[in-house]
């Protein structure tokens, strides 16, 4: 065989790996086809998992919160992302079954099979319970529709490459628990729903957080400033259980100063858990390993 | 007067002198030093409210009195021009949005002027009172307060 051709085959062979490894990845079908969703309990996974924040109008106070029609843009260091619309509407999620959302929440990968970008945090939502996930979608099917057509992402090349996803997935998703000796509810409501990581953990080149400096802080994507070190080496140093839950009830710290910027939207959210919710976020927080705050830009 | 009460209108006293004189030259220096000493009265005004420290009328009148005077020191203190190039948190919204922020100012100080005036006597009647200072704070901080660097 002359070495053009074996070249040829040799490269073929790969394109074709390649192609195989950056391929959507979705759930067993069966596995899926029992379970029943519980809307109140689903109102609670959608509560703590924030959903509102991203997909509602950038703003939007107590029954518009509810309107998930989408538009918000992020800014980010790979371009400006557009969350989509998740109401049940032809635009949104109209006919979507449980596997679609546990598809696109577990595995990031649409109905339609192609990668979604991960800033629709599923890196910390491959973590999700399934009967979280089917509680969700009753829930989200008892929402008002919101008719308003997706805005496309703004992303340059070669970012704009979808396929390209299937690699980063295989460098960053994992569904195995970070703080391995933490009380379950607490691992599952910080590290899996609440997504606390994907704003408190500094990211790589690439995007992918850096599990060695685990919610010790990170720089603000969207402008001035940092966001907090939520470990015991950070500002929360002194502050007690009962403090770091009031603070996700009320948004006031142990000073009395207020919340700012994304928190926010986050203790909007956190403030209709259940205290016990609460309490086990704030326990998880104490018991994080010590890492001192990063040193100023 | 007993001795708790000189004590507490002596520390007052200290407060609002350190507001005036302790601030520096430049707008921030001094809005930054008002802002201080109206965050130092939270912790008390705070505690109170939700029941870490024992409520006592003259305690909190005093110290919304201290933080009413510190707000209205840092109401003027926002010029144009005094959001970049400066150690700030506060956003540049501040001046693009007109005349909101100084109306969520104006706002505070009516919320601590009806409080002082209510003379609240017990934790019932002060808790609501403070519900709404403490509202103005938080709405003003999430509109226009970066984050801590």
């Amino acid at each position: 065989m002359r070495l053009r051709t074996k070249a040829f085959i040799g490269a073929s062979l790969a394109g074709l790996a390649l192609w195989f490894l950056s391929a959507p990845k979705t759930l067993d079908r069966n596995e899926w086809q029992n379970l029943a969703g519980d809307v109140a309990r689903g109102e609670q996974v959608f509560n703590i998992g924030g959903c509102a924040s991203c997909h509602m109008e950038k703003g939007a106070k107590d029954d518009a919160r509810l309107l998930l029609g989408g538009g918000q843009g992020f800014e980010t260091p790979f371009g400006t992302f557009y969350a989509p619309n998740i109401s049940p509407s032809e635009s949104g999620i109209a006919g979507w079954n449980t596997l679609d959302l546990g598809n696109a929440l577990l595995r990031g990968v649409s109905p339609t099979q192609t990668h979604y970008y991960p800033a629709f945090p599923y890196s910390s939502y491959t973590r999700l319970g399934e009967q979280d996930i089917s509680d969700l979608m009753v829930y989200l099917e008892t929402l008002p529709p919101v008719e308003k057509a997706n805005q496309p992402h703004d992303i340059p090349f070669p970012f704009n490459i979808r396929r390209s996803l299937g690699f980063w997935k295989l460098l960053f998703l994992n569904d195995a628990p970070i703080a391995e000796n933490a009380e379950p509810r607490g691992r599952y409501l910080v590290e899996a729903l609440g997504h606390c990581a994907e704003c408190h953990t500094p990211r790589n080149a690439l995007g992918g957080l850096d599990t060695s400096r685990w919610l010790a802080g990170a720089p603000n994507p969207e402008g001035k400033g940092r966001i907090p070190n939520l470990t015991p080496g950070g500002g929360l140093a002194d502050w007690s259980e009962d403090d770091i839950a009031y603070y996700l009830e009320t948004g006031f710290t142990p000073e009395f100063d207020t919340a700012g910027s994304t928190m926010v939207e986050v203790i909007e959210n956190l403030s209709r858990a259940v205290p016990e919710d609460r309490r086990a976020i704030a326990r998880y927080l104490k018991g994080l390993p010590s890492l001192a705050d990063a040193p100023k830009p | 007067m007993n001795f708790k009460k000189l004590a507490i209108l002596s520390a007052a006293a200290i407060a609002i002198g350190a507001t005036a004189i302790g601030g520096g030259h430049s707008p921030i220096e001094q809005r930054q030093a008002a802002m201080k000493a109206v965050g130092g009265q939270m912790r008390t005004l705070g505690g109170m409210a939700n029941g870490r420290v024992a409520f006592d009328d003259f305690a909190a009148i005093s110290a919304l009195e201290i933080m009413r005077d510190a707000a209205a020191t840092a109401q003027p203190l926002f010029p144009a021009g005094t959001g970049e190039g400066f150690e700030t948190r506060a956003m540049p919204e501040i001046w693009a949005d007109g005349t909101e922020f100084d109306a969520i100012m104006g706002q505070l100080i009516a919320n601590l002027d009806a409080a002082i005036a209510a003379e609240p006597a017990d934790l019932d009647s002060y808790r609501p009172l403070f519900g709404a200072v403490a509202g103005t704070c938080k709405s003003c901080h999430e509109k226009y307060r970066a984050p801590e660097n």
